[in-house]
Parts: structure tokens; sequence; C-alpha cells
């Protein structure tokens, strides 16, 4: 049993790292519901591998690998797709700015071509956007260097295409 | 629109709909929805209603009728046995199937091996129950318990007997082996899909630069 003196300071941790589990959630997620449920599996599976937490790596690039890898998960049950241009899909922050009608439209397609891409492309958009270094990108993935790069200029070429459409 | 514009609108440190203390304690107190802790807990239950039921039956065989019917107690002792074989096993394999600290390729890479493992001894275990069972049904009610409770009737002087003997093990193969197909077929059913998924996750992380 987990010691109850570790409960505080747990959630000392997840308050402060709480926006990247969001936009997790936000990128992996479905549905409302299933967002709530994702988040809850991720919370869950943290305070699960916390006390064998040793401070080895940054507790951010621990926190991706068990957020990535329980949204990432082939068997993670996931909830039924309801719309694919909901706005609520949008980290809220970027759904609360005030942008032009155009600029809008190209935030949700981007947003839905992002959502388009592979389990693991989503993973590595991920990372670039909250501005990993391709060496945490490694750390935290597992894909050599090398292959990152190509993969990410691939990814960007097809997100262009995608949003051009 | 150009991915490196949007980084740019990307949130970076907070998002709207932060989660309270409250709400965050409560949740550590909640039990993994998870589908491999699923079948963990289900794993549990069989095991507790075979020990159960189990127990029941041996006892009960064990006394009645005298002790006449004593062999089934040691059979369902001798399957009980193997039940805890086989939950040891598949808990061990469950236990092995997640590893969410590790690098999210090695993640996947143990994910896929385990479950190819665990489908494995599903089926092998799967194949094998009906026949054994069925043998040492058959053993005990053709070969035993004719000769117990008739002493001058026995499979070795019984013509009637050592025909049924065979109609026996011929539905015990036919049915055996129409139950390996069916076996197959629910095991891809099950997993199949989640393989497949993780193979296809591994080849796009595993595809080399110069692809």
């Amino acid at each position: 049993m987990q010691n109850t003196l570790q409960q505080p300071e747990f959630v000392q941790l997840i308050q402060e790292h709480q926006a990247l589990i969001h936009k997790v959630c936000s990128l992996y997620g479905n549905s409302v519901p299933d967002r709530e449920d994702l988040f809850q599996e991720i919370v869950i599976q943290l305070w699960k591998a916390y006390p064998k937490f040793r401070g080895d790596s940054k507790f951010s690039t621990w926190l991706y690998r068990i957020a990535l890898n329980t949204a990432i998960s082939g068997l993670r049950r996931k909830k039924n797709n309801i719309s694919f241009l909901e706005p609520e899909k949008l980290p809220v922050n970027i759904q609360e700015e005030t942008y032009d009608q155009r600029q809008e439209e190209q935030l949700q397609k981007m947003y839905a071509a992002i959502r388009e891409l592979s389990e693991v492309e989503r993973a590595l958009v991920m990372l670039y956007l909250e501005d990993k270094s391709y060496d945490e990108m490694e750390d935290i993935l597992g894909i050599n260097q090398n292959n990152l790069r190509v993969k990410m200029n691939r990814i960007k070429e097809k997100l262009r295409k995608l949003t051009n459409q | 629109m150009e991915l490196e514009h949007f980084k740019d609108l990307w949130p970076k440190d907070t998002v709207k709909g932060q989660k309270q203390d409250e709400y965050l304690l409560s949740l550590i107190g909640k039990r993994s929805n998870s589908p491999i802790a699923k079948m963990k807990r289900n794993l549990r239950w069989e095991l507790i209603a075979v020990i159960v039921l189990y127990s029941i039956g041996i006892v009960y065989y064990f006394f009645a009728f005298g002790g006449k019917m004593i062999e089934i107690s040691w059979f369902m002792i001798v399957l009980g046995l193997l039940f805890v074989a086989y939950y040891l096993r598949k808990n061990k394999l469950l236990n092995e199937m997640q590893c969410v600290t590790c690098q999210v390729k090695s993640h996947l890479e143990k994910q896929l091996g385990t479950l190819e493992k665990y489908i494995r001894f599903y089926l092998i275990a799967g194949n094998l129950m009906f026949p054994v069972t069925m043998l040492i049904v058959g053993y005990i009610a053709i070969v035993i318990y004719p000769a117990k409770l008739n002493d001058s009737r026995s499979i070795w002087n019984s013509e009637a007997l050592q025909q049924l003997a065979v109609k026996y093990l011929l539905i015990t193969i036919v049915i055996s082996f129409v139950l390996y197909f069916v076996n197959r077929w629910y095991v891809n059913r099950l997993y199949g899909r989640h393989v497949r998924k993780l193979r296809e996750m591994l080849n796009d992380m595993e595809e080399q630069a110069n692809t």
C-alpha cells in the first residue's frame, strides 16, 4: 500500500504538470467522456508508478512516458468518436483566444489534420509543439534522433498537404 | 497553416479546466480501468470461483456413496492444480504486459511480445482442456466404474464397453478438432486486432530514415 504521506506531494506535482496530461488527452481522446477516462487512467497509472520514481530523469519526461504509453497502448478501450471537428477538442487556451474567422478555420483544420495522423506521429507532434529537444524526444519515445528528424519532416509535409486540401 | 505557426499558438504551461486537488485525490483511490487491469481482476475471480466450487466437489465426492466415487475427488484435485498453474502463468504474463514507465517503443515491444506469448498459452491451454477432461472422465466412467460396480463386467471382457470406449474416443477427437478451430477464431477475435495494431505502431516507429 502506498504511503498516504506521498499523496499531497503527488497531487502538487500533478497540479504543476496537469496541462501536459490535458494536452495528451485532447490529442488522443475521441470524445469528452473518452478524454475524461483517459485523464483518470493516466493519473491512476502515474500514482501506481510514483513510488518507483527516483528522479533519474526529469519529472516531465517520466510523466510524458506514462501519459503517452497509456494513451497509445493498443489495449486501451476507446469510447466512440463523436465528431471530428468538435470545437472542444482544441486545447482550451487556443479556443479562448479571439482570431479572425479565417485563422480560426485554419486552426480547426490543423487540429483535425493532427488527429488524422497515426498515434506515433501524434506523439511526435505533441512533443514538438511542447518544444522538446530531439534528445528528450528520444528519451521519451525510444526512436533514434536521425529517424526522429526524418519523421518530423515527413509529418510537417503531411500536415501541410492535409491542411491545404 | 504550417506546424510552426500552430506551435506559436499552442498553450505552453496551463490549459483551462484544471482539476482541483480534491478531484485528483479521489482518483488516487480508484481502480484502473485498463483492459489489462480488468483481465487481472477477472482472472482473480476465476481462481476464487474454482477454489470454492472445486473444494465443495472434492469434499463431497470424498465422502459420498461410502467413498466409492473418490476417484472424482482426485480428478478434481488434479484439474484444480492444473488451473492454479494456468492462473500463475497467465497472471505472470499480464504483469509483464505493462511497463508504463518504459520508453514508448520498448513498452510497445514488450506488450506485443507478451501478448503473443499470452495468446499461444491461451490457445494451448484451451485446446488441451477438452480432450484431457474427456479422457479422464471416460477413464473413470468406462474403465473404473463398471469394474467397481459389477465385478463380472469390465472393459477387458465386455464387448459393449469396448465399443462404447471407441465411440467415446472418436467423439472426443472430432469435437477436439472442431474446438481447435473455434478457439483460434475466438482468440483472433479477442486479440487479433490489438496484435495487428501494436505491430503497425512498431513498424511506424522502426521505419528507417532512408525508406
